[in-house]
């Protein structure tokens, strides 16, 4: 059995047996990680993918954990990004975002007068406190699309665009506590108009 | 947090577990398979990625599928020193 050090260096060197190994245990992580959602022909694609990401990434390997840990992070974090993609290729992140808007500002029905005054304090807090790049980002995100996806489409990394959310919700904070609201507050209040 | 919340329930959850300072999804996934190798012991550490796991679903999924997809091929702990 090789060491991880040794496979890390046979990586880099283009190893074709150590290549080939890793491919193979990716692709059986991959299988048992996403029986249902993967053809074969997806899990040869994902597979290849993943070793691509893997021989970019190789040198960053830390050794903080076991190689193949680390590989099959990667491989299904890249199988998920595909899956996500999938399922939401057709939407446009401003088109979802301002979906949830109109979500948020429709009129309210009779017994749900109280969600509908949340809804808008909310709203104009959005739009009060957050740069545009933000109130996109957050609304899409609301509408069900994944920060991976939202990321791949702004062109930013994952963890750029939940550091600029995580700045959202700080703000939306602020301007509430300027209010006198909380979070808290105003969701105890929407459960007990349910 | 449930699929039906509307996006106002879905917000006001997320400021709910808005922390001063908390991990970013980078940061998680560094930390990532350390974690499941039982290779990180700091509390805070620990807390920061269960709090990232609570405020960020995605990593939370990422998380559940990679143990099982690691789990499944029944290799002891969660990892593999092997290529199969």
């Amino acid at each position: 059995m090789q060491h991880d050090t040794d496979r890390v260096q046979a990586i880099l060197s283009g190893d074709g047996d150590t290549l080939r190994d890793l491919a193979d245990y990716l692709r059986r992580v991959l299988a048992r990680g996403f029986s249902r959602q993967l053809s074969e022909a997806d899990l040869s694609d994902l597979t290849q993918e993943s070793m691509l990401r893997i021989h970019e990434n190789i040198a960053g390997f830390s050794g903080q954990s076991r190689l193949n840990t680390w590989a099959a992070a990667i491989a299904v974090n890249t199988a998920l990004m595909a899956l996500r993609r999938r399922r939401h290729v057709h939407v446009p992140l401003s088109d979802a975002a301002e979906s949830t808007r109109a979500l948020m500002a429709a009129p309210a029905a009779p017994d749900a007068i109280q969600q509908a005054q949340v809804s808008q304090l909310l709203l104009s807090a959005i739009d009060a406190s957050l740069t545009e790049l933000q109130r996109t980002a957050l609304l899409a995100k609301l509408s069900g699309i994944p920060m991976s996806e939202i990321a791949r489409r702004m062109g930013r990394k994952r963890g750029t665009l939940y550091k600029l959310l995580h700045d959202a919700r700080g703000r939306l904070l602020a301007h509430l506590q300027e209010r006198g609201l909380s979070a808290d507050e105003l969701l105890r209040e929407m459960e007990a108009a349910a | 947090m449930s699929t039906d919340a509307t996006p106002t329930e879905r917000l006001l959850k997320a400021l709910q577990l808005t922390r001063d300072t908390e991990l970013d999804c980078d940061a998680f996934h560094a930390l990532l398979a350390p974690l499941l190798d039982g290779r990180i012991d700091r509390t805070d550490v620990l807390h920061a990625m269960a709090h990232h796991r609570l405020a960020c679903p995605e990593c939370d999924e990422e998380t559940i599928l990679l143990r099982a997809a690691l789990g499944l091929l029944g290799i002891p702990g969660a990892g593999g020193d092997r290529a199969g």
